[in-house]
């Protein structure tokens, strides 16, 4: 096929009435969808495998809501009563209960307002997990040494990349009109989540925000030797006594990492269905404007014929045709999916979670293999009509008005 | 002195007028009888003056050959005949004109020679060759390399300009385009400035002129109009009839025109009548038809 072949087609193409192009609007949802879901996804893996990464085998973990469904805590807003979960403690095998808060805040340095994810535990309790179980050491400062003296350690990218100007230990900041002082700055945790927090006393916490005796989750440090699975069973046990929180999970780190996994898998697989049906709602736009395009273009068809066009000729011109036809929706939908997914990586960065979303995680191969797809989609859609076209008897196609 | 034509003789002649090929039957007035050599030619006046004008272009096989050519179209449950047994013959390098009134199936007969249609039955042979069942590739490829269509609607490709319009024959036949010798050929016909308008953004005149480059691009023998002037004042007309009969007379392309017009036909060496599908009579001059 000649450079000139395709030329023409392109030219053919580019005359398209609009309506044309609307047609492809499934396929460039379609592709939006896969885009967004394969470029956050990974963000997301990456986000959670460093979590997980962080959770020691030496902890449990407890949350409301369903195990089944772990997300509907952060949702559901049910929160745990702080003696219920200390109460854990007298269980044999359980070495400590640390019960843990976290909300978004409004931070301010300098005159300069983030809003940032501020975690809260007591702080001797914090130290032991970060230190013996998660191998977290504060790099710059101290810890605090009191439960009231309205000071503050600070994830590494808190410090170093949230505000213009890096924060360092004695600095002071202001957490939701409350002045407090930076103590220390932890070590590079590598995950974006904890990096981007903030960590506070529970007491000073619930000054600020005005929460009294409870707590989001809780995390239980489990004595060496002990079995975490019957830990679990006995937490469940005497957690069921209390009547605040209804539904509550209660976790290993092992299962923790294979319920974030299933959720993810089946959120993914839900996207891929419904960009799956979105591809194939573009194909059959894709076919439908080829069919009108050939109905529109019946007499050219037959002066192409007339001056020398072949079956081939007229078959490979439609079939190129919607294959490009295609591929711009695919452009298109690839474009649109990068940019949402940008759009929603700011999003999530304004509350604090940031590397959802990075241009240098996008993965070009498998955009590559997009662009592929929605070409041979539009090929395929365009087939019927195509053959249509090429059968056309040129003096039948000449009479057409 | 010439021996006398016998009865016996005639009847196992040729029923076919050998310059013309019509019927000896469907011929208007009686058939005009002459030998060459031990062949008795059996002729219409006209034919027979074009034959003694210059008989050796008449010895051989006839450039275009067509015989018992017959098309039926079906319109739902009505079938049209609209070509019944046509006969005619066309010589290389002629100017022929096909007339007849409306619906008397002179443009279908058209398409049947430019192969753009098929024959319900009936044979067209080309140089000696049957060309009514050739495949579609086949079709394809000598419509490319042999025939160049000029519609009456001009029919330019709308979406492109005019210089690519007329390189779209030898996109289609794969060749190679010679860009400057296109564009002079632009310039020689006075449209050298309009070559990169679209066809919406031309005149009718300059759209028929571009068609014309167009069914030249690939040097073919024969050139099929379908009432070329058609949609353009007589002004405009006569220099695209111009045009088409400088390549007939200096560059000897075949010409075959379905015309209503009288001047067209005035022109033209041989006119083929159709009347309901059949080829009626051969006229050398437009005119006599009427005086008739």
């Amino acid at each position: 096929m000649s450079k000139n072949f395709l030329l023409l087609i392109l030219k053919s193409v580019r005359h398209r009435p609009l309506r044309s192009w609307l047609t492809v609007l499934g396929i460039i949802i379609g592709i939006m969808l896969v885009v967004v879901i394969f470029s956050l996804s990974s963000g997301i893996q990456t986000a959670i495998a460093q979590t997980l990464r962080m959770f020691g085998s030496d902890l449990i973990y407890i949350f409301p809501g369903k195990e089944t469904n772990p997300l509907s805590s952060i949702v559901g807003g049910e929160r745990f009563r702080e003696k219920d979960l200390l109460a854990l403690e007298k269980i044999q095998g359980v070495k400590f209960v640390v019960p843990v808060d976290a909300k978004t805040l409004n931070l301010e340095f300098r005159g300069e307002k983030k809003s940032t994810m501020i975690h809260a535990a007591p702080w001797k309790k914090m130290r032991l997990i970060f230190e013996s179980s998660q191998g977290v050491k504060v790099e710059k400062g101290v810890w605090p040494q009191s439960e009231v003296s309205r000071e503050v350690v600070l994830g590494y990218l808190t410090a170093n990349s949230l505000f213009k100007e890096k924060i360092r230990v004695g600095d002071e900041i202001i957490l939701k009109s409350s002045r407090m002082k930076v103590v220390g700055i932890f070590s590079k945790i590598g995950n974006q989540n904890d990096d981007n927090s903030l960590f506070v006393s529970l007491v000073d916490f619930r000054e600020i925000t005005g929460s009294a005796g409870s707590a989001f989750t809780g995390l239980v440090k489990v004595e060496a030797g002990a079995d975490p699975n019957l830990l679990v069973r006995q937490i469940k046990a005497e957690l069921s006594r209390q009547d605040v929180v209804r539904d509550f999970a209660v976790l290993s780190s092992d299962k923790v990492t294979r319920l974030i996994k299933d959720v993810l898998t089946i959120i993914e697989l839900t996207l891929i269905v419904i960009s799956l049906v979105s591809l194939m709602v573009g194909a059959i736009g894709i076919m439908n404007t080829m069919y009108t395009s050939v109905l529109e273009r019946v007499k050219q068809i037959g002066v192409m014929k007339a001056i020398g066009a072949s079956y081939d000729d007229i078959l490979s011109l439609f079939l190129i045709e919607s294959g490009v036809i295609g591929l711009a929706g695919g452009t298109l939908g690839i474009l649109l999916g990068i940019f949402i997914s940008y759009l929603i990586g700011l999003l999530a960065a304004g509350f604090g979670i940031r590397g959802v979303f990075s241009f240098g995680s996008l993965d070009f191969m498998g955009l590559l293999a997009i662009l592929i797809v929605t070409f041979v989609t539009g090929v395929i859609a365009g087939l019927l009509p195509a053959r249509q076209a090429a059968k056309m008897e040129p003096a039948e196609a000449l009479r057409y008005e | 002195m010439r021996p006398p034509i016998s009865k016996n003789e005639i009847e196992n002649q040729l029923i076919f007028d050998p310059v013309c090929g019509l019927k000896i039957g469907d011929l208007a007035d009686i058939p005009r009888v002459t030998r060459q050599g031990k062949k008795l030619i059996f002729c219409s006046k006209t034919c027979l003056d074009r034959f003694n004008e210059n008989p050796e272009k008449f010895q051989g096989e006839p450039f275009i050959k067509v015989r018992g050519l017959e098309k039926r179209f079906r319109l739902g449950r009505i079938k049209i005949e609209v070509l019944r047994d046509l006969n005619f013959n066309i010589w290389e390098g002629d100017f022929v004109g096909l007339i007849g009134a409306s619906g008397s199936g002179k443009s279908t007969t058209l398409n049947m020679l430019g192969l753009l249609d098929r024959p319900t039955s009936g044979k067209i042979f080309l140089k000696g060759k049957d060309i009514s069942s050739l495949s579609d590739e086949e079709r394809a490829s000598l419509r490319s390399k042999t025939f160049g269509f000029v519609f009456q609607q001009y029919n330019l490709i709308p979406w492109l300009d005019a210089y690519e319009n007329v390189i779209l024959p030898l996109i289609f036949a794969d060749k190679k385009i010679d860009s400057e010798e296109t564009r002079r050929k632009f310039r020689e016909i006075n449209l050298g400035e309009q070559m990169i308008h679209r066809p919406f953004e031309m005149s009718g005149g300059e759209q028929q002129r571009t068609a014309i480059l167009r069914a030249l691009a690939n040097d073919p023998e024969i050139i099929i109009g379908d009432e070329p002037t058609g949609n353009l004042d007589s002004e405009t007309g006569n220099k695209i009839l111009e045009i088409l009969i400088k390549l007939n007379k200096e560059r000897g392309k075949t010409l075959i025109v379905v015309t209503h017009d009288a001047d067209i036909a005035e022109k033209a060496n041989q006119i083929i009548t159709i009347k309901d599908g059949r080829a009626i009579r051969d006229h050398q001059k437009h005119r006599e038809i009427y005086t008739e």
